[in-house]
């Protein structure tokens, strides 16, 4: 029963890192440019397939594919910047972004198909003196936790990521420092829509996918932004871990949808009893 | 209060009056004349007006927009639909109850929810739909699951059509006669500045929750009669965000904050949505989206801006004008 | 060095300044003065380049300066050190005055003047590490003033200093602004406190509901019945 236990509560932080990765780049948008970006989830669905494509008609070994998902989505979260949501923000950036949504989730069930794909490259498990841990899981959850942290210390040691901090404190006063904002929002919302392709990417070693993936993680990954903190970067992470371990010991109790609801109560109670999430800064 | 709603239909006048005996009119005759295809367009027409209408008091009055109004149409049409089902309730007194269900669960809600503003508001009610969804699924025994209810047919295509044709005609009525009361003033002064509406001493949260519960009430029934007549819901259409978001483009397009808007919005795009089903059937959304997409970049204040450059042009200002006033 | 001419400006429909007309000369401190509202805060934000000019020109060692976005005013050598300060409250001392430096590209010219600001505020390499909303104002208003000398401005516009800060600080920071003429920045200070900024100024004007009504050299105004009369209420 232990070791049941153990492996469950790995299992839940493995989808956790993935699902801070997720609501990393949400975040970021969010904090930085007050884009509330409805369009993540289809950034993570494109890295899916990126990766499905890349690892089928070429062979390219899955965990190298994330070096094709992060450009590629960071050039196209850079052009819907430059050409579409520039300076829409707040409500109407929702609209926007769910435009958009719509655009390439359609786009998708055309080109790609509406079956289920899968990339089933590692499998098995690791047995540990009785904990099994599936080897998509934890390595797929060791590259998200890396990136979520190499995302960190970029925003904490580059001038490009002090540049964006200031952004999201003071915009105006960023711009009078001689920063060029908008090309720095330009690079927010490339990075913002490149973290949720490399969890996509890392999304697809593990679960069979179709072009809906992305919904699932429409409003999961507002919970995860909003239990860390809206704007704080390390908190995505935090809350991402909460989420996936909460999530999974509901589901290991029996009670698979419930523990699908458990991220769209926790936004709630959050919201309502500490606004600014649980690592959030004071008002 | 009374009164206020007297008078202003009253104001109405023969104009108004008369597009109002027109409506029904053609609302009467339209069975006879056309088939049930279109019956059935007209009906969801219809229905949109009621849930824009709705939307459009808590968000387009009041300013607090909300990302999850499929919440109450949903659950009216769950209500209705295990009432129906489960306890074998006459179906008319099944729709009603549907109401009384979306606007309980609007009252549950209302206090702590609209404490929240902006982003925040329109992403709890966003994360409510999701969660109700998903509730729905998980209690079987009541809701019927994931698998959802089917229901078997009791009502004819053109009562129903007839109901949600009364309905919608009486919720546009609703929307314009709280703008000629106390009640609908203070939701707009809410609109504008919550802290100064405070000051002149309207009781604000009160004011928030009777818009919140007067905006769920109607889908709810809306909700019903839909679920009545197409005998089939499953969580994933009742709770399906896809709703909320045409709503909130509908009414956006016509013009949110106004009370015409809410009505050309779904006029305009059930037919440009027909022909899009009819022409794109696979690219039907995509172009939906994109729709959205050059909405909130060209004209965010809807078509009205335009509507009204056209009516001065053509000297029919009256006419729009004072809808615009009655609305701000 | 700097000069306005026929500057219009207006929030919407209504005109904050009118017709106003300027020069700033190198190496001088010059002052702008009047009461709350008569626009000085405004001038200065369009010479910054966040606010549009409705008419007139602004024009920096020849060049036209208007229609330039704020970034790239910065470039051009004009710090802006805003009223209220804009501390970025959640950096750190030291990035907030690595932001001032953004545009500086050669790193170690930024540590150079990273070591110059840290000579002329001492307190600052204090609390480099510390967050910047953590500081007293006057430590902030000085973190402003480094901020914007971070970039190597050769104008640099103060705006109101001295507000809300304690007197000692407020007399410590008119001297570094002294010295900062005689390393060779120009300075364009705007100021509520009439008679410390023209007791400091080489050249001064008095903005009046937006209109200026009065110029010359500080001690010119100082003495003028006028300014007297209206801002030292002798």
């Amino acid at each position: 029963m232990f070791e049941a236990w153990v492996t469950v509560l790995i299992s839940g932080l493995a989808m956790g890192a993935i699902y801070a990765l997720v609501a990393g780049g949400l975040n970021l948008t969010w904090g930085v440019m007050n884009v509330v970006n409805m369009a993540h989830g289809v950034f993570l669905m494109l890295g899916a397939y990126i990766t499905f494509m890349a690892w089928s008609y070429w062979g390219i070994n899955p965990l190298f594919t994330i070096f094709l998902s992060f450009p590629i989505l960071f050039a196209l979260g850079a052009l819907i910047n430059r050409f579409l949501v520039r300076r829409t923000v707040g409500l109407a950036s929702m609209l926007l972004t769910f435009g958009i949504f719509m655009v390439i989730e359609n786009l998708a069930v055309v080109g790609f198909g509406g079956m289920y794909r899968s990339v089933r490259f590692f499998t098995g498990s690791y047995d540990i003196m009785g904990v099994f841990v599936s080897k998509p899981r934890i390595i797929a959850a060791g590259i998200a936790v890396a990136m979520s942290l190499l995302t960190y210390w970029f925003l904490k040691k580059t001038k490009i990521g002090v540049a964006i901090r200031a952004i999201s404190l003071d915009r105006m006063m960023a711009e009078q420092c001689g920063v060029n904002t908008n090309q720095i929002c330009t690079i927010t919302f490339g990075i913002g829509a490149a973290q949720p392709a490399v969890a996509g990417s890392l999304m697809s070693l593990i679960f069979a996918f179709n072009p809906m993936l992305g919904r699932v993680f429409l409003v999961k990954a507002f919970a995860i932004v909003v239990l860390g903190g809206m704007g704080n970067f390390l908190g995505a992470l935090i809350g991402g871990l909460t989420i996936g371990l909460v999530e999974a010991v509901i589901a290991f109790s029996g009670n698979l949808h419930l523990s699908e609801a458990a991220g769209f109560i926790i936004i709630i109670l959050i919201l309502l009893l500490r606004p600014s999430g649980i690592m959030g800064r004071r008002q | 209060m009374i009164k206020d709603v007297a008078r202003s239909l009253w104001a109405l006048g023969w104009m108004g009056g008369g597009a109002i005996a027109a409506f029904v009119v053609l609302l009467l005759v339209a069975p006879w004349v056309v088939s049930p295809y279109v019956v059935s367009l007209f009906m969801a027409m219809f229905m949109y007006i009621v849930v824009c209408s709705s939307w459009n008091i808590i968000s387009g009055f009041t300013g607090y927009v909300s990302f999850g109004h499929v919440v109450f149409w949903g659950v009216g049409a769950y209500v209705t639909a295990v009432l129906v089902w489960k306890f074998n309730y006459p179906w008319p007194l099944a729709v009603m109850l549907g109401g009384v269900g979306s606007a309980f669960l609007a009252t549950i809600v209302s206090y702590p929810i609209l404490k929240l503003t902006g982003i925040y508001f329109a992403i709890s009610m966003l994360a409510l739909a999701e969660a109700i969804k998903i509730l729905t699924s998980h209690f079987r025994s009541v809701t019927g699951g994931g698998g959802g209810i089917y229901l078997r047919p009791m009502a004819s295509l053109n009562i129903l059509y007839l109901m949600m044709g009364f309905l919608a005609l009486a919720v546009v009525l609703v929307c314009y006669s709280i703008t000629h009361t106390k009640f609908g003033r203070s939701l707009l002064t809410i609109r504008e500045d919550e802290t100064a509406a405070e000051s002149l001493g309207i009781n604000i949260t009160r004011r928030k929750i009777q818009a919140l519960i007067l905006s769920g009430l109607f889908p709810g029934i809306a909700g019903g009669i839909y679920v009545m007549n197409v005998c089939f819901i499953d969580p994933a259409t009742a709770f399906d965000i896809s709703i909320t978001v045409n709503i909130i483009l509908m009414t956006t397009f016509g013009g949110i904050g106004t009370i015409i808007g809410p009505v050309l919005g779904p006029v305009a795009f059930t037919a440009l949505s027909e022909f899009l089903w009819a022409s794109f059937p696979f690219l039907h959304r995509a172009i939906l989206g994109a729709i959205l997409i050059a909405m909130v970049m060209g004209m965010p204040n809807g078509i009205m801006p335009f509507m009204v450059r056209f009516a001065q042009w053509v000297g029919i200002r009256e006419f729009f004008s004072r809808r615009r006033e009655a609305s701000q | 060095m700097l000069e306005a001419n026929g500057l219009r400006i207006c929030y919407g429909a209504v005109p904050a300044v009118h017709d106003v007309t300027f020069k700033v000369q190198e190496g001088q401190i010059v002052s702008i003065i009047g009461a709350n509202g008569a626009g000085k805060t405004t001038l200065l934000k369009a010479i910054a380049g966040v606010q549009r000019i409705s008419a007139g020109r602004i024009s920096f060692l020849g060049e036209k300066l208007d229609g330039l976005p704020a970034n790239q005013i910065v470039t051009k050598g004009i710090s802006h050190v805003p009223e209220g300060r804009h501390i970025f409250s959640e950096l750190s001392v030291k990035e907030n005055l690595l932001i001032g430096a953004y545009t500086v590209k050669d790193a170690s010219e930024v540590e150079k003047k990273l070591r110059s600001v840290y000579k002329t505020f001492p307190i600052l390499e204090e609390r480099s590490a510390q967050r910047g909303g953590t500081l007293s104002g006057g430590e902030q208003q000085m973190l402003a003033i480094a901020r914007g000398l971070m970039s190597g401005p050769r104008l640099l516009m103060l705006d109101e200093p001295s507000l809300g800060i304690m007197p000692t600080v407020v007399r410590q920071i008119f001297d570094i602004v002294k010295k900062l003429r005689s390393q060779g920045t120009t300075v364009l200070l705007v100021e509520q406190n009439v008679k410390k900024g023209l007791e400091i100024a080489d050249k001064a004007y008095v903005l009046q509901t937006g209109r200026c009504v009065l110029e010359g050299t500080g001690d010119e105004l100082l003495r003028s019945d006028m300014v007297r009369k209206h801002y030292l209420g002798l």
